[in-house]
């Protein structure tokens, strides 16, 4: 899956913005700390983000939040 | 079933009287389509003629097809954060069929708050969700947490060939399903324990006591954990949540008898 890498300064810009009515960025970091964002957002309505480079996303390993399992 | 009926609120034609809170609901969301709004003024009679309507203290009927039309509590239709109105956050696909998250950073906050926001969150509450989308994994489709992670009150659609819920404690409490289709429901009506219900049969019967109130709000298809931040992102497609005070058996039954009717009607059922 190609998700669209952002600098800090980038993420910092779009975090809880709107990219549509009713829906707003959020930046994530994948399993190397790169913030990026996903296809649906780069597809919404901001401009500027559709020109940004894509990288192959790999995500952080998932933790669990459930008693009995680590966190 | 009883109470579960045609509305004289059902349908708007001419001359029949109009349910003010659905059309209430129809308008703040920008519903045009006739068949949604007939499918919405179903939803609202039925929970009213079954006397469900008032143990609902927000319910997101996911209809209209765009975020801005999803993001409604049908309880209380404004766009402020006070009236559990949604905020999707990250990629989403939005459709006549629902809301559907991207496995990758979508998720949404409701801003429901079990301690602030229920008489008695400990003892009284349920929290349900309609998933159109069938997959297996850490994917964690409804949950609310405490600070300190020993009272949650989760629903996991399926996990490790698993439906797994809590409800104010912290144990992964599980039961094999095959699949992750439908509607869940957990709902404790007491102290002494919580249900699990899928498509309307109680699937998990847990004997636990409430731990703690849970002071932070519910989200979808995520989970958002302080200190940590948002994880285990869902890819399963929403159509209809709801919180509010505990339901019995009868009162579950008969609220996915009629979350499954709306889904009919607006073709959308699974």
């Amino acid at each position: 899956m190609t998700v669209t890498l952002l600098t800090p300064e980038q993420k910092g810009l779009l975090i809880w913005q709107p990219y549509e009515p009713g829906a707003v960025f959020f930046p994530i970091q994948d399993k190397d700390n790169n913030w990026i964002i996903s296809a649906e957002e780069v597809n919404g309505q901001v401009q500027w983000v559709k020109e940004l480079p894509g990288i192959e996303y790999e995500a952080k390993p998932v933790a669990e939040i459930s008693n009995n399992q680590s966190l | 079933m009883i109470g579960i009926g045609i509305s004289i609120f059902n349908r708007k034609a001419t001359g029949e009287p109009v349910d003010p809170d659905a059309q209430a609901f129809i308008d703040a969301a920008g519903i045009t389509d006739p068949d949604q709004q007939d499918a919405v003024y179903y939803l609202f009679g039925a929970l009213k003629d079954a006397d469900l309507y008032n143990s609902l203290y927000a319910f997101w009927p996911m209809v209209g097809g765009s975020a801005d039309s999803h993001k409604f509590n049908a309880k209380d239709p404004q766009d402020t954060d006070e009236a559990f109105r949604l905020l999707f956050a990250g990629g989403w696909t939005h459709s006549s069929t629902g809301a559907k998250p991207n496995a990758v950073n979508g998720w949404a906050n409701t801003f429901f708050i079990p301690q602030d926001h229920l008489p008695d969150d400990q003892n009284s509450n349920h929290s349900s969700i309609y998933l159109r989308t069938n997959a297996n994994g850490t994917f964690l489709d409804m949950v609310a947490l405490n600070t300190a992670l020993d009272s949650q009150q989760q629903i996991y659609g399926r996990i490790g060939g698993n439906a797994r819920a809590t409800n104010h404690d912290a144990v992964a409490n599980i039961v094999a399903t095959a699949d992750s289709l439908g509607y869940y429901i957990n709902s404790r009506v007491d102290a002494s324990g919580f249900k699990l219900y899928k498509n309307g049969t109680s699937i998990l019967s847990v004997s636990v006591a409430p731990v703690a109130s849970i002071e932070n709000s519910f989200t979808l298809s995520a989970g958002n954990v302080p200190g940590v931040g948002v994880i285990q992102f869902s890819p399963r497609e929403v159509a209809f949540a709801s919180t509010g005070v505990g339901l019995d058996a009868i009162q579950a039954t008969n609220l996915r008898t009629i979350v499954q009717q709306y889904q009919t009607l607006l073709g959308r059922q699974v």
